[in-house]
């Protein structure tokens, strides 16, 4: 006598848990591309520590220096490379001056100059001032030893880059301590913010060394982001941008202003931290890579809880099966 | 100086897998080919730049990068066109697996897994803008638009605040403390001699 | 598509190509560019350490500078030398007879590491035990008001108070401080059941912070994968090979 055959569907436990990896990884390509093609700005609450970095940024006087610690390279460009043009775009239209530093990766200065480079092409392109090397800012090189160079920096700008030289408008390289970035500055408290742009805990290193001694704000990728929000919170970091949010965050505070009203009076972003009215960029390129990829993001972020729950039903599933 | 410490070990295994021609000895090659391109390319434009004239240098910088001289063009094919995207491409696979992983290892097994789940899922619920406009229109409703009303605390992003002030944050910071403390008691231990650790008999 | 730009992104795409092939199986075609990859960072790494770090941070400093182009003559320090041979002894860990001479520039390095341990520790964690300090009593017992704090008498009027919600969030997030505390005291055995309570508590709202840092590093890790994406499909299939142009 024949046996009868199993019905098909007392295997769907089984059918959800055995979908191959290569159609996730289809599934993974296909939704992290094709949300690409349109674009829309999503409504957004930004973070309570984008908001502060923010304001930090706004109000820092313009024609003061800052000291950028680029520390990231290709291989975090989602998420940094987002910051860096924010921050950017900020400090130039600001005309603040910056000495930009590494202490991660041998890669970062070159990667923070061809993007500096790129970002100069749309200033001039869109009709705004050359940002000019020597003039406005000056790199300080890649100091592989992150501990060491921070507690020089924190006891003595002038000792900590007196052998730290870039080229000047004649191509000659001489000390930065004679450019009219560095000129005046004898310590780290001269400086009106130390900025970390990183996806590495050298931000830590500088925290530990720096924080009580200038005001330090901070723009790290996800991975880092959980670990460094308790420096936000005790005070030592005074703003923080984290991830893609992070940068979407800025991006849409560019364009709308914190506290801030539009031409018809009506205010985007309100924050909870603090009433001061923050102003937008007006008629500039605001929204860039931030707001491209963050439609994206939600696609594959579904398709991950997607996956999770698919996985997790289906055990439920094959369970039930195996006790009935 | 000890930066090249790995450089000069990774160096030293290819070149004599290269002339004992032991397996695969091709790839190792290719390793040592690239190395020596990119290390001429390198130096052949840093010091091509030193020697250059200010006015030829602002020259160069102005054209666009098909118009460049071919050492300019050949170190920026090496780093930005190949080294950086690779770099890259390394780190986006991880998501792949991350996938992968999620889908056949991330199971409500334990109380402890099943949390970790719940608050993973939650943070990257409050990432997604549209999430969180979803679930605050639910709560629009509630309220009625009143920003007084006591069910505004419930907005998607409240919740994970809460959660992040009240769970997260000092839950992470207490792994600090323990870290920090192990980090004070082994610089103790090498100041006062007792790690004995690599040390010679 | 055959200019030095097209060729360019070509090359970086058929790389990453390369690269995602393991995601199928191990193969020739992927670990030709991963041995690529290799040589082209550990290159690099070494025209970088030259060019940004030792020339300026110890050659110049050694053998000074003579004046020319508007600079001032500098002064060499011959004592830079002895970096060399320190530096150099890292090498010998290669030597099974010498090795022990490769512990001495890792043993200067421990040392200027430790020694500034204390100073580190009080400036990192300081400020972040201050911060857990937090009031556990309320002075209001209603729920915060969620309203835009644009009145600056409404707003002193909130913030001077502590309200039971943010009483019951300081209370909660002082016990997770303690329990995760507890949980990593390994060294002294843990026989009431009161401790024993504590660490378990300790270990499940660790798992909390750990959700948060998955769920972090999954955006960070599939912003990285869209941005390869954005590369691939938009900035060398829509720009280069369909000619939209950059």
């Amino acid at each position: 006598m024949a046996m009868p055959e199993t019905p098909s569907t007392s295997s769907l436990g089984q059918k959800m848990l055995s979908i191959p990896r290569g159609v996730w990884f289809l599934l993974l390509i296909v939704l992290a591309t094709v949300p690409q093609f349109v674009t829309m700005t999503i409504p957004n609450i930004p973070e309570d520590s984008s908001a502060a970095l923010y304001k930090e940024l706004m109000t820092l006087p313009e024609g003061s220096t800052v000291i950028v610690q680029t520390d990231w390279t290709k291989s975090t460009q989602g998420e940094s490379r987002g910051q860096f043009d924010a921050l950017m775009r900020i400090l130039m239209r600001k005309n603040i001056k910056f000495a930009f530093m590494s202490v991660a990766d041998p890669q970062a200065p070159e990667v923070a100059r061809n993007a500096l480079k790129e970002l100069n092409l749309e200033r001039v392109k869109n009709g705004e001032r050359e940002y000019k090397r020597w003039e406005d800012y000056v790199s300080l090189g890649f100091f592989p030893g992150a501990e060491g160079k921070g507690k020089e920096i924190g006891e003595s700008m002038l000792d900590a880059f007196k052998a730290s030289k870039d080229k000047d408008q004649s191509n000659v390289e001489r000390s930065v301590l004679e450019s009219p970035v560095m000129k005046g500055i004898e310590k780290v408290g001269d400086l009106s913010a130390f900025i970390v742009l990183t996806g590495t805990k050298s931000i830590t290193i500088a925290l530990e060394r720096l924080h009580d001694k200038v005001k330090m704000l901070g723009l790290v990728t996800g991975v880092m982001g959980p670990e460094t929000v308790n420096y936000y919170t005790s005070n030592q970091l005074k703003g923080l941008s984290i991830g893609l949010k992070g940068v979407y965050d800025m991006e849409t505070m560019m364009q709308f202003g914190a506290n801030h009203a539009d031409s018809s009076g009506k205010v985007i972003y309100y924050m909870k931290k603090f009433t001061d009215d923050i102003p937008n960029w007006e008629g500039k390129k605001n929204l860039d890579r931030g707001t491209r990829y963050y439609l994206t993001l939600h696609f594959t972020i579904g398709l991950m809880i997607i996956a999770v729950i698919i996985g997790n039903v289906g055990v439920l599933l094959t369970r039930k099966k195996g006790n009935a | 100086m000890l930066l090249l410490l790995g450089v000069f070990s990774l160096t030293r295994i290819h070149v004599l897998k290269v002339f004992k021609q032991q397996k695969d000895w091709q790839f190792s090659l290719c390793l040592i080919l690239a190395m020596v391109l990119i290390i001429f390319a390198g130096y052949n434009s840093w010091l091509t730049e030193l020697a250059m004239k200010p006015d030829q240098l602002e020259a160069i910088a102005k054209l666009e990068p098909n118009n460049w001289p071919f050492y300019k063009k050949f170190q920026d094919f090496l780093f930005d066109g190949l080294l950086q995207n690779m770099d890259a491409a390394m780190f986006s696979v991880i998501a792949f697996y991350i996938l992968s992983a999620a889908y056949r290892a991330f199971r409500i097994r334990s109380v402890e897994a099943t949390i970790l789940l719940a608050s993973a899922l939650l943070v990257m619920l409050s990432l997604l803008g549209l999430a969180s406009l979803y679930w605050n229109l639910g709560i629009e409703k509630v309220t009625g638009g009143d920003p007084a009303s006591f069910w505004n605390n419930f907005r998607l992003k409240e919740i994970a605040d809460f959660i992040g002030s009240s769970i997260r944050t000092p839950g992470l910071r207490a792994i600090d403390f323990g870290i920090g403390v192990g980090a004070l008691a082994m610089a103790l231990r090498l100041w006062l001699g007792l790690e004995r650790a690599g040390g010679s008999n | 598509m055959f200019t030095f730009v097209g060729m360019k992104f070509t090359f970086g795409v058929i790389a990453t190509f390369g690269l995602y092939s393991v995601l199928w199986r191990e193969n020739k075609f992927y670990r030709f560019w991963e041995h690529v990859f290799l040589g082209l960072a550990a290159g690099w790494a070494l025209v970088t350490l030259w060019i940004e770090t030792l020339k300026p941070l110890w050659w110049d400093k050694m053998v000074g500078s003579i004046a020319e182009n508007g600079n001032t003559a500098e002064p060499g320090f011959w004592a830079w030398a002895f970096m060399l041979p320190i530096g150099l002894a890292g090498y010998f860990v290669f030597s099974r007879k010498h090795a022990w001479v490769g512990r001495v520039p890792v043993a200067i390095i421990i040392g200027l590491w430790s020694g500034q341990q204390f100073d580190v520790w009080i400036q990192k964690y300081w400020p972040q035990m201050n911060a857990s300090m937090v009031p556990l009593f309320p002075t209001n017992f209603g729920f915060r008001p969620q309203v835009p704090l644009d009145n600056p008498v409404l707003k002193a009027t909130i913030e001077q108070n502590v309200y039971l919600s943010q009483a019951i969030g300081n209370l909660i997030g002082t016990i997770t401080l303690l329990s995760v505390l507890a949980y990593f005291l390994f060294g002294i055995e843990l026989k009431s059941k009161f401790m024993q309570g504590t660490t378990k508590l300790g270990r499940y709202l660790l798992m909390v912070g750990f959700g948060a840092i998955f769920g972090s590093t999954v955006m960070m890790r599939f912003t990285l994968l869209i941005d390869r994406m954005y590369f691939i499909w938009i900035e060398w299939f829509q720009n280069i090979v369909m000619g939209r142009g950059i």
